[in-house]
């Protein structure tokens, strides 16, 4: 009796009976058109029409320009991620407040992880200024924060759940427009409005979410310096603490990138319950 | 009574260094201890104290062996 051939297709998991060309893979799928490209084990393959799957292949069969279903993206996310993590980031609810250099850079991360829900606030429009360290192009200036990040996210994961909240948060609204939320990301460009959520996350209203605030990322500073610290049983700080942004200083893509970084990771950390 | 005190490296605190132990008097307060290391006005208005990971206030006095750490936020984003 032959071994059974164990494979992936486009993140699935699929039980051969015996070996089959590579081509049956999409033949025997009504749904599946016939591909333009076939990537065995992470390399193209050019004699796709004759070669045969064997066990343990992994096997992408793409269609270019065209965004997988979700069942298959989901597959896919899930086999890159671990079942065990992907469960957690699926059914999170993340709220990121500003979405600037720190907020567009946060978002873009969590929702390639796969983090199921976004909460997105700002008030503001996107400027030339912004595009030294902002998730956005020329074509975006003058529209939204709001409204551009979503679009451009759905650009690479058209599933996950945007609500967007375009106006100014302060200390009275903040609660219902994180209501949703398990974890949410500090990401203004003020001192004032990061000293707002601090507090606002201190106080038993939210005893039982997390903040992920920053604090500290301007200038050409070591990158080593930016760091990620525990301040209390809920609120997480992550930046080198002193490179504020001022004449002379000023904000540059890369320091704010590795500080987004932190805190993308401080999230998935806390929604894995790692923290 | 000792404690640990952590703060961000642009705060002027005498000669003393971020996390460094300090002999404190019995009942000082987090805001005495401050006046007593010259912290200006403008920046105690923007601490926020954090004693033993949880969110604190400045006329709290501290107790033996806490660890202390003064968050003050800073712009840039």
């Amino acid at each position: 009796m032959n071994a059974k051939i164990r494979i992936t297709v486009n993140g699935k998991r699929r039980i051969l009976d015996k070996p089959l060309p590579v081509r049956n893979l999409w033949e025997e799928q009504k749904e599946t058109k016939k591909p333009d490209i076939v990537i065995l084990n992470g390399f193209p393959l050019d004699d796709w029409g004759q070669s045969f799957v064997k066990d343990g292949d992994s096997i992408v069969l793409v269609k270019k320009g065209q965004m997988p279903s979700r069942d298959e993206f989901e597959s896919m996310l899930t086999a890159r991620n671990s079942p065990d993590l992907q469960k957690h980031f699926r059914k999170a609810v993340v709220g990121i407040a500003g979405l600037g250099g720190l907020g567009s850079h946060v978002a873009m991360a969590l929702a390639r992880t796969g983090v199921g829900h976004l909460v997105l606030v700002d008030f503001d429009l996107v400027e030339p200024s912004n595009l030294n360290r902002q998730c956005y192009d020329a074509a975006d200036i003058g529209r939204n924060k709001t409204d551009a990040l979503a679009d451009r996210i759905s650009r690479f994961n058209p599933f996950v759940k945007i609500s967007r909240h375009q106006l100014k948060l302060d200390k009275h609204n903040v609660f219902s427009v994180f209501s949703e939320c398990d974890v949410v990301v500090e990401a203004f460009d003020r001192a004032e409005g990061k000293e707002m959520l601090v507090h606002a996350f201190g106080s038993l209203d939210f005893h039982s979410k997390c903040l992920v605030t920053a604090s500290g990322l301007a200038g050409i500073g070591s990158p080593n310096d930016i760091q990620t610290r525990r301040l209390t049983h809920n609120i997480f700080l992550c930046g080198d603490l002193v490179s504020a942004a001022k004449q002379g200083e000023g904000l540059m893509a890369p320091r704010v990138m590795i500080a987004a970084g932190h805190q993308a990771t401080a999230v998935l950390r806390i929604l894995a319950g790692r923290e | 009574m000792k404690i640990v005190l952590e703060f961000p490296g642009f705060l002027q605190a005498g000669t003393l260094q971020s996390g460094e132990s300090l002999e404190l008097d019995t009942g000082t307060t987090v805001s005495q201890l401050l006046n007593s290391l010259g912290v200006s006005e403008d920046h105690q208005r923007h601490i926020t104290p954090i004693i033993n990971q949880e969110e604190s206030r400045a006329e709290i006095e501290l107790q033996p062996g806490d660890h202390l750490f003064l968050y003050i936020p800073v712009g840039g984003g």
